[in-house]
């Protein structure tokens, strides 16, 4: 599912990524500036990269507390990792976006038509869009 | 892992179980402390020992209480909370306890510790049994987590008598 290239006629590609931006809370507050939306192999890399930065975040606090002996640590130690994790993985930086799809141009999607389902009552319609 | 709202939820409901997990384990790392505490009640006096006009009995005591609880704290410790209390059998009850004294010990510091003072709470029988009666006093903990569980245990002192006659 990553790495197919779907074509979506009637749609430009780079509005879909602003489409994107466009639903996300950051967009409504911070006025015209919005990052494009992640790739899907940006989007991939994000996730595994935020289960691995949480889990190791969480056991090296686990680890330094227990050792020094200090609760107070661990929640620092964790807390600070979580909000770096948050940082890194959820806005939608630039390098979540290097692979970007090649949406399928809309001219040349015109040009091929889908195909039609051959029953007694397709006849009848004959439409171009879709 | 689609929009900012959707990777936003996934970090903070991860984040969210990972801490759970951690306190969870915070809470079985206690099960690995082993406490020695030491304790140790002496009545130095009994103040006045006197019937109500509602027919119970009640003592006044002179307690000093010194105690070391400082091997219950852990890394995971918020407090002690620590009770004194008398035990005793009548025919009416098998086991009457009357809390006498208590306290809130906030650190190891103040673990090990000695006090002075006159019962906190009254001591006040159902009924009036206590000319004569031996009894014994507990010291009662319960070490209180910052995450999970609670632990509790006491030591119990045998021994102390009261006086035959109100005075």
């Amino acid at each position: 599912m990553f790495n197919s290239t779907p074509s979506k006629a009637n749609l430009n590609p780079t509005r879909s990524g602003r489409l994107d931006a466009l639903r996300s809370p950051s967009f409504r507050h911070c006025g015209e500036f919005s990052l494009p939306a992640m790739d899907w192999q940006g989007q991939k890399r994000s996730e595994i990269l935020m289960l691995i930065s949480l889990v190791v975040f969480g056991v090296v606090a686990f680890g330094v507390g227990y050792a020094i002996g200090s609760f107070q640590i661990m929640m620092l130690i964790y807390g600070s990792g979580v909000v770096l994790t948050a940082l890194i993985t959820v806005p939608n930086w630039p390098l979540f976006n290097r692979h970007p799809l090649k949406w399928l141009d809309p001219s040349e999607a015109d040009r091929h038509p889908k195909p039609q389902a051959n029953t007694a009552t397709s006849k009848k319609k004959v439409s171009k869009q879709k | 892992m689609h929009s900012f709202g959707y990777r936003a939820n996934a970090v903070v409901t991860f984040a969210v179980t990972i801490l759970a997990v951690m306190c969870s384990l915070a809470s079985l790392s206690d099960n690995f402390n082993v406490p020695t505490p030491t304790a140790d009640v002496k009545v130095l006096n009994i103040n006045w020992f006197q019937k109500q006009p509602n027919g119970n009995d009640e003592v006044s005591l002179t307690l000093n209480a010194s105690a070391d609880l400082s091997s219950m704290f852990t890394w995971n410790t918020k407090q002690v909370f620590v009770f004194v209390a008398a035990e005793y059998e009548t025919p009416q009850n098998a086991l009457n306890q009357v809390s006498l004294w208590d306290g809130i010990i906030p650190s190891k510091e103040h673990a090990k510790f000695w006090i002075h003072t006159t019962n906190k709470y009254r001591f006040i029988d159902q009924g009036s049994n206590l000319r004569g009666k031996d009894f014994n006093l507990t010291l009662h903990w319960h070490v209180m987590p910052k995450t999970g569980k609670m632990f509790a245990d006491k030591i119990v002192m045998t021994g102390y008598h009261l006086p035959e006659e109100y005075r």
